[in-house]
């Protein structure tokens, strides 16, 4: 390349960077940037920095200001002194937005574009196009005014915005972004703007160089707005957070948050100003429904706390300071005029009406005061108004902050009818039984609004506490002449048997009786007289019933509806008599038919419940007997030994000694020099595993084939059958072997010895063996007989084979676990019983054990040297 | 309404000659078969009528104890009353109880000016005002704060038809609120200032309302002339139409020839003033 060609390409790429914006709009907004980076939050928070609240204005002239837009025909922009009323400047100007004071400017849209004042005198320093958008708000720090706009703010499906910073005394622009969604008005501290972003997120910008420093993101919550104070940077939608390293978490739980004590206000305004809404210059209901506060530290537990533990509400022109921890009513107050802008500062708070009237309150008491008059309708009212006085002339709200509630809920304004619905939901919250009173004279009164009549009706049913002040308006009965209405009985005999008030039901029955009461009160009258009155209440109904029974005053099935109730009350807590009587009543032809028709359908549906209780009783007993049943077949199941007991075995043994010694004797006969015989038993016990199922099945077949839920009838039948199968179900013989082989002897054994059966257990096989010593035994006998062992220790004969078998008190030994299915087989020692599956032929005896004493059985493993019947 | 009372003390009185005379019945020569229907009922067989199921017998048996008439008659009619009955025999009962006029159906009436059902509300006002007891006249005085404006009419001429002098005041405020009737009785009742306070009221109420209140204030004969020439001088003073010369007319063509008041003369000469025509005062 020549030097031309490296000139012309340095100059190209000269020209290049020299012509590319200076502005970069990926180093902010990306889709790549990692938010909740705790460690950049906290970064953050730290350059916003946490001050003292300082009592002083914010904006550079050092003095309270109010800008507006003046209202009406000559509609202009203009800056007042807040303390005299006095206006710095007037220019006249289409302001389409709430003027913003920022230090020593003042920023307002008009038409399509933004334009920069100067704050003392109204002269213009620069404007800031919208290019299609806009404009959301602004935000200063130092010389730098950030700005936003965005398309869709209020609604449309064209979504857009432009974060813009601007010199703020030329207007002339720093650095911008685009992106494709919407930002909301910024707020702007220690070097950084923190714009909020499609209510979800918090872009925190470099203010110097646009460049994203940091980025908050909310998973469970909506982020409408933010704002930055000496306090530090809070931003929020129905709560307040706190800007810090524990924002990272994104999360209500892992903040510092309070929630709004105070939502459900009619409108539902945010607790701060929705940054994704724009102003209009104008006034709004939006400006007339808001809520305002001062953060404060952070309170115990990490909860973020604001000044005096207090927020503030406006609604129209009701004004109310409310405790922020438990939402509870500190004072309300009514001005006469609709607020239109509200600031807290460390002084006071300061209203400001359309009229152009700048009122002075005292959070602690609410005590009001004029502190101006700007002379002018205003709207779209900003204010500064750090280091204001109270007037030094206030009025304090009359009574207890109940009282201040029950005043605003009169308010005959129809305006405010949502608003004092609310308040009422808030009064009947207070434990103050006075309150039971307010609400009952808040409802009688002639002028109150229906809406509002449903409200308190409503809240006064919530009431538990007041029952005397309910007692006390039963004494009022309609009059003609005094103008006098029956009390609201369709409230307050509810009420009252919710308060379990039985001082109620003389004044409840004196309504019952009375004709003035309406028609459709009587059924809850008729009710809170059974229910509190009880079985007292029985002979009133009767006679009011009776005298009733063929008048044409109930007649059809909508008014019969106050015959039927106290017929139902009579039903309920009148004795065997009274229902007597009301089947009396039921029978009369001459009766209205509508309540007779109801005694009918009260006795069958008292039949149908006693049917239902006497069901769900034998029910109840059948389940009872069932689980008896199975408790009984679980006991039959646990009693089935794992093996048999040598004792088991012997019982059915011993029973046929008789025939077993004539097969000896045959053997010995024929082989006089016989010792031993040796018998081997192998039991099968053969158990089935369903006789060993816990409980019935949980369906059963029909005789149809199909199944049905087993019934408790069937399930019994079941256990029944379970019982009488495991009783009688035996241990036979499956394999009897002897020693010596004799077939004779085989033969006599075997019509002994296969026809025993014995009790039933869970192995499949066991094996027994026996040893007839028949030497010992002919010696001790005489010769002549095998028996003549004598007496044990306790005196029991022993049986003559039991020389070498275990002796009446040892039990069998458990069967070595070795012995177990699929495990070898182990030699066992005679007498004692092999695991299932472990058969000893004859031919291969285990360990014949050397005849021992009855009481010492034979040792095991001996081998054997010869057979052993030779020994 | 007027002669009610005196036809009761009339039936009963024959009730009593036909039913309760033994020595009349002893001396009477046995009925046939078919005259024991004509037959007046003793108390036991009225009472017994009462419990039957038959409206018809009910009634005659209501009627047979309004003849009789006595003490005794009225626990049956009350008792039946508590029974529960259909409207028209209700109706009937309470009216018949009226009628007996006998103080011993007082509480029963008392209770049953709280019926739900207007018109028995109206007839027991109606019935107390038959009873000459001093408890009646504050039962009857309710009747004026009764929802029903009926009732609250009948009331307020009750009040007048048992001279209920202690009542003027409620009169008064009940005229006020509206009841119209009252007027009528407040004439009947009122003294002078009674009637100061109904001429102020010429001109706020319709004269058809105020005129029979003033008409029976110049038919008393305890009420003084000069009394009545300021009724007479008041009405033509705040109210010199036709209706109100309509008015003086008809009182003026009842009076006797021979009266010589100067309520009359200046009745007369307010006639003659008065023109005809519609509007025209004099």
């Amino acid at each position: 390349m020549n030097r031309r060609a490296l000139a012309l390409s340095a100059l190209v790429s000269a020209g290049l960077v020299g012509c590319m914006p200076s502005i970069r709009t990926t180093t902010a907004f990306s889709s790549r940037f990692g938010d909740n980076n705790r460690g950049r939050l906290g970064e953050a928070a730290a350059a916003a920095g946490v001050a003292a609240v300082a009592d002083r204005p914010r904006n550079a002239l050092g003095r309270p200001l109010i800008a507006t837009v003046i209202q009406g025909e000559g509609r202009a922009v203009a800056v007042y002194d807040a303390q005299s009323g006095q206006a710095l400047w007037s220019r006249p100007m289409a302001a389409s937005s709430t003027p913003e004071i920022l230090g020593d400017a003042l920023v307002v849209e008009v038409g399509s574009s933004t334009k920069i004042l100067d704050l003392a005198t109204g002269a213009e320093r620069g404007h800031v196009d919208h290019n299609g958008l806009e404009f959301a708000g602004a935000d200063r720090d130092g010389d730098t005014i950030v700005m936003s706009f965005s398309a869709g703010l209020t609604g449309g499906g064209r979504r857009a915005g432009r974060v813009e910073a601007v010199d703020a005394r030329s207007g002339s622009q720093r650095w911008t972004h685009e992106v494709g969604g919407i930002l909301g008005r910024p707020a702007a501290r220690g070097g950084l703007a923190f714009v909020p972003w499609d209510r979800q997120s918090i872009a925190v910008l470099d203010l110097g160089s646009g460049v994203e420093r940091a980025r908050l993101r909310s998973t469970d919550d909506v982020l409408s707005w933010v704002f930055a104070s000496p306090q530090g940077v809070f931003y929020g939608g129905r709560g307040i957070y706190r800007l810090n390293a524990d924002s990272a978490s994104g999360t209500r739980a892992g903040s510092q948050f309070l929630a709004n004590p105070f939502e459900g206000i009619p409108g539902d305004p945010l607790i701060y100003r929705d940054a994704f809404l724009p102003t209009t210059g104008t006034r709004t209901a939006r400006d007339r429904i808001r809520f305002t506060f001062m953060p404060g530290a952070t309170a115990e537990g990490g909860r973020l706390a604001v000044q005096g533990d207090t927020i503030f509400a406006a609604y129209y022109h009701d004004v109310l300071a409310v405790d922020a921890s438990t939402g509870a009513v500190r004072w309300a107050i009514r001005l006469d005029e609709d607020v239109e802008a509200m600031e807290l500062t460390p002084t006071g708070l300061f209203v400001v009406a359309a009229g152009g009237r700048v009122r002075g309150i005292d959070p602690a008491t609410g005590a009001v005061g004029v502190v101006s008059q700007l002379n002018a309708q205003v709207g779209a009212i900003a204010l500064d108004v750090g280091g204001l006085s109270l007037p030094a002339e206030r009025v304090a709200p009359e009574g207890t902050a109940r009282e201040q509630l029950v005043s605003l809920i009169r308010d005959p304004d129809n305006r405010l009818v949502p608003f004092r619905s609310f308040l009422v939901t808030r009064l009947a919250r207070l434990e103050d039984e006075e309150v039971t009173h307010d609400l009952l004279d808040l409802y009688t009164q002639r002028s109150i609004p229906v809406q509002l009549r449903q409200s308190i009706a409503t809240a006064l049913q919530s009431r538990r506490t007041g029952a005397r002040f309910l007692v006390a308006a039963l004494e009022e009965h309609f009059d003609y002449l005094e103008n006098h209405s029956a009390p609201p009985l369709q409230v307050i005999a509810p009420t009252l048997v919710a308060m379990n008030a039985r001082e109620a039901v003389p004044g409840l029955t004196a309504h019952l009786l009375d004709h003035e009461t309406p028609i459709e009160a009587l059924p809850d009258v008729i009710n809170a007289i059974g229910a509190l009155g009880e079985g007292s209440s029985v002979p009133v109904f009767q006679r009011w019933v009776q005298l009733y029974r063929s008048d044409s005053t109930f007649r059809g099935a909508e008014r019969a509806v106050a015959l039927n109730t106290a017929i139902e009350a009579i039903f309920r807590h009148g004795d065997a008599a009274a229902r007597a009587w009301l089947q009396q009543l039921a029978d009369d032809t001459r009766v209205n038919p509508v309540p007779r028709a109801h005694v009918a359908e009260l006795q069958q549906r008292d039949a149908r419940e006693i049917q239902q209780r006497e069901t769900q009783q034998s029910e109840s007993e059948r389940q009872a007997a069932l689980q008896a049943e199975v408790n009984r077949l679980h006991e039959l199941q646990a009693a089935v030994p794992s093996t048999l007991t040598d004792a088991a075995f012997d019982e059915a043994w011993n029973a046929h000694l008789d025939e077993v010694r004539e097969c000896a004797q045959g053997a010995v006969s024929r082989n006089p020099a016989l010792n031993q015989i040796r018998v081997v038993v192998t039991l099968r016990s053969e158990l089935p595993r369903r006789l060993m199922d816990a409980n019935p099945p949980a369906r059963t077949a029909g005789a149809d084939g199909v199944t049905h839920p087993t019934t408790s009838e069937e399930a019994l039948t079941w256990t029944g059958a379970q019982m009488a199968a495991l009783t009688a179900q035996r241990a036979r013989v499956r394999l009897a072997t002897y020693a010596p082989g004799d077939a004779e002897l085989r033969s006599c054994m075997d019509r002994v010895v296969l026809p025993l059966e014995f009790p039933v257990f869970r192995e499949m096989r066991q094996e027994f063996r026996r040893v007839i010593d028949t030497r010992a035994a002919r010696a001790q006998g005489g010769g002549e007989t095998i028996n003549g062992l004598g007496l044990d220790a306790q005196g029991r004969e022993l049986p003559w084979w039991l020389v070498s078998a275990p002796t009446l008190e040892v039990e069998n030994p458990p069967p070595p676990s070795a012995t177990r299915p699929g495990t070898p087989a182990t030699t066992v020692r005679p007498g004692a019983p092999t695991a299932p599956g472990t058969p000893t032929a004859p031919g291969t005896p285990a360990a014949p054990g050397t005849p021992t004493a009855p009481g010492t059985p034979p040792a095991p493993g001996t081998p054997a040297q010869r057979p052993w019947w030779e020994e | 309404m007027h002669h009610l009372p005196r036809l009761s003390a009339v039936s009963v009185c024959l009730a009593a000659i036909a039913t309760l005379s033994p020595a009349s019945a002893q001396r009477r020569p046995p009925a046939p078969a078919n005259a024991a229907s004509a037959r007046p009922l003793t108390l036991r067989e009225a009472t017994q009528r009462l419990q039957s199921a038959d409206p018809d017998e009910i009634t005659e048996g209501v009627d047979a104890l309004t003849r009789i008439g006595t003490a005794e008659a009225v626990a049956p009619m009350v008792t039946l009353v508590r029974s529960g009955l259909p409207d028209e025999l209700l109706d009937l009962v309470v009216t018949k109880l009226g009628i007996l006029g006998r103080p011993e159906a007082i509480e029963e009436l008392g209770s049953l000016l709280h019926h739900r059902r207007p018109a028995v509300r109206l007839r027991a006002v109606t019935a107390l005002s038959q009873i000459r007891d001093d408890r009646s006249r504050p039962l009857i005085e309710s009747g004026l704060r009764d929802s029903n404006a009926g009732v609250r009419a009948e009331a307020a001429r009750a009040l007048g038809r048992i001279n209920a002098r202690p009542s003027l005041a409620l009169l008064q405020r009940a005229f006020e609120r509206n009841i119209p009737e009252a007027a009528e009785s407040i004439g009947a009742l009122g003294d002078a200032a009674a009637a100061d306070r109904l001429l102020e009221s010429v001109g706020r109420a319709p004269l058809s309302v105020l005129l029979p209140g003033f008409r029976r204030f110049l038919d008393r004969r305890d009420l003084t002339d000069p009394v009545k020439l300021r009724i007479v001088e008041q009405l033509v003073s705040r109210s010199p139409t036709t209706q109100v010369k309509a008015f003086l007319q008809e009182w003026v063509r009842e009076l006797p020839p021979a009266d010589r008041s100067r309520a009359r003369a200046r009745a007369e000469l307010a006639i003659r003033q008065i023109n005809d025509a519609p509007g025209a005062p004099r």
